[in-house]
């Protein structure tokens, strides 16, 4: 069984995100510049969730990599709930991403080339879930999208933030933004705690696929019997 | 007044992220009692 | 030995490819079929017009690409599927390693992709109008995009033949990995075009780095497919 994170510790955490988000409401000035200055706050929310998607693609990465060195299904499970939590964050900083874009360049979606990438990184995470779906043996799975997964996690921060960087010439993202001291301060601890949030998360959604598995194959072997 | 809309999305993604994770702990709670009870069956 | 082994394998693949033609055969009805949609959907861009030539690039170079990534989902996951459908996998990962099977199976794979290419580029850029400035540099551009595609393919062509879901998903696969090459390929074929270059710009000056790119991008998707490939095939 995995550890369990502690009451105090959960609720350490809620205060945390709390004081973070206060620190953004109260204190983080609108930033001068902007089409809308009061919402440019939004990028302490949608950095944040792209540096934590960043964390679970090297999760995922880590144990897919341990799956194929020791051959263990613990691993397979960590790096499937960590390619979960990967897209799920990818999902939160589009989401975010497309809500900053209608307010300051006036559409929720521009096709932007960061933009695009990061929808064909949806569509990578889509295509690992798919494959996962698509091979019945437990084990042929776990060694083949432990492959994938790996790939996956390449093309997080390249899809991310070096091609639309380095390869790209024209985006409406800044390319090396520098941020107010005031904005640093709010991100940052917004992403430690977005991350905090995410060792919680990935300990209990480990849990709870090895508790569905081991229903599910109760279940099979006692249909098995009965027939 | 203008930030409003920032707020509801943020306690909305937060409050999420913490709802999902505490139904999530209920679940699991629920699923490991099913287990041990189609243990005990077998 | 292992040059050896990977030779055998490619000429294999090679030879029955010829055998048949399965392959070439429907990868060259497709890129004619894509090539004759083109030109059709083309028909009212004035492109002989005032600023043609910017468009008729611009669309010969997208055009070129997508027509090899869709020409090379539908043909390249064979290679492996044919090798499951037959019962010969069991033989073959007795008789050879499983990194000289993947290098024989990627020689087939990105010989057949540059079979494409020799067929889509010429007929896309004649149907668009568009002159090519440096030859030279865009034979270098597909060559080297190739075979960083040919690498991905052979790769994601293995594990989708061990799915049940086999042709849509190679496509979904390899798209999004492919995508660099893609972004790269593009770029590259529009500068060896001479799109937005003076006239007397070398092409190295101006776009050599798209070829490192290419390269760089070759080589990781063949380092990495060759680390990993043996996860693939012995399971």
């Amino acid at each position: 069984m995995e550890r369990e994170m502690k009451p105090a510790a959960k609720g350490a955490l809620f205060v945390f995100t709390a004081g973070c988000l206060s620190y953004i409401f109260l204190k983080v000035p609108a930033a001068v510049g902007f089409a809308n200055p009061e919402l440019a706050r939004l990028v302490t929310m949608h950095l944040p969730c792209a540096y934590v998607a960043l964390v679970a693609a090297t999760i995922a990465a880590w144990h897919g990599i341990a799956y194929l060195r020791k051959r263990d299904m613990a691993s397979d499970i960590k790096s499937y709930v960590g390619a979960k939590i990967a897209f799920l964050y990818c999902f939160l900083t589009t989401i975010t991403g497309s809500m900053f874009a209608k307010v300051q360049w006036g559409s929720f979606w521009n096709w932007d080339p960061r933009q695009t990438a990061v929808a064909v990184l949806l569509l990578v995470y889509a295509a690992y879930f798919t494959l996962r779906a698509s091979i019945e043996d437990p084990e042929r799975r776990a060694a083949l999208s432990a492959v994938y997964v790996l790939f996956a996690s390449i093309l997080t921060p390249m899809l991310g933030y070096v091609i639309p960087t380095f390869f790209i010439d024209q985006s409406l993202h800044p390319k090396f933004a520098k941020f107010d001291v005031t904005y640093r301060m709010a991100i940052y601890p917004m992403a430690i705690a977005l991350v905090w949030h995410l060792v919680w998360m990935f300990r209990l959604s480990v849990r709870a696929e090895k508790v569905n598995q081991a229903i599910a194959e109760l279940e099979l072997t006692s249909e098995g019997g009965m027939a | 007044m203008n930030l409003l809309p920032m707020l509801i999305v943020a306690l909305m993604i937060l409050g999420g992220l913490f709802a999902f994770t505490l139904m999530t702990e209920r679940r699991i709670a629920a699923a490991e009692k099913r287990l041990a009870e189609l243990g005990n069956d077998k | 030995m292992w040059v050896k082994e990977t030779l055998a394998i490619a000429g294999k693949e090679l030879r029955t490819e010829w055998r048949s033609r399965v392959a070439l055969a429907s990868l060259g009805l497709f890129v004619a079929c894509s090539i004759a949609l083109v030109a059709l959907s083309t028909a009212r861009i004035p492109l002989n017009g005032a600023g043609g030539k910017e468009i008729g690039s611009q669309i010969a170079a997208a055009l070129i690409w997508i027509q090899v990534c869709f020409a090379s989902a539908m043909g390249l996951g064979r290679a492996f599927v044919v090798e499951s459908e037959r019962g010969t996998m069991t033989a073959l990962r007795l008789h050879a390693r499983a990194t000289a099977v993947w290098a024989g199976k990627f020689i087939g794979n990105t010989l057949l992709l540059l079979g494409v290419c020799v067929i889509t580029v010429p007929t896309t850029c004649g149907v668009l109008g568009v002159t090519v400035k440096h030859p030279g540099a865009l034979i270098a551009v597909v060559v080297l995009a190739a075979i960083g595609m040919g690498a991905v393919f052979t790769t994601t062509g293995a594990l989708v033949a061990q799915t049940s879901a086999r042709g849509g998903l190679l496509a979904a696969l390899s798209f999004p990995i492919l995508l660099p090459a893609f972004v790269s390929g593009v770029d590259g074929t529009l500068r060896a075009i001479g799109w937005r270059l003076s006239a007397s710009a070398a092409f190295l000056d101006t776009s050599g780095g798209i070829l490192v790119q290419l390269l760089s991008y070759a080589v990781l998707a063949i380092a990495a497919s060759l680390l990993l490939f043996d996860a693939i095939w012995n399971d």
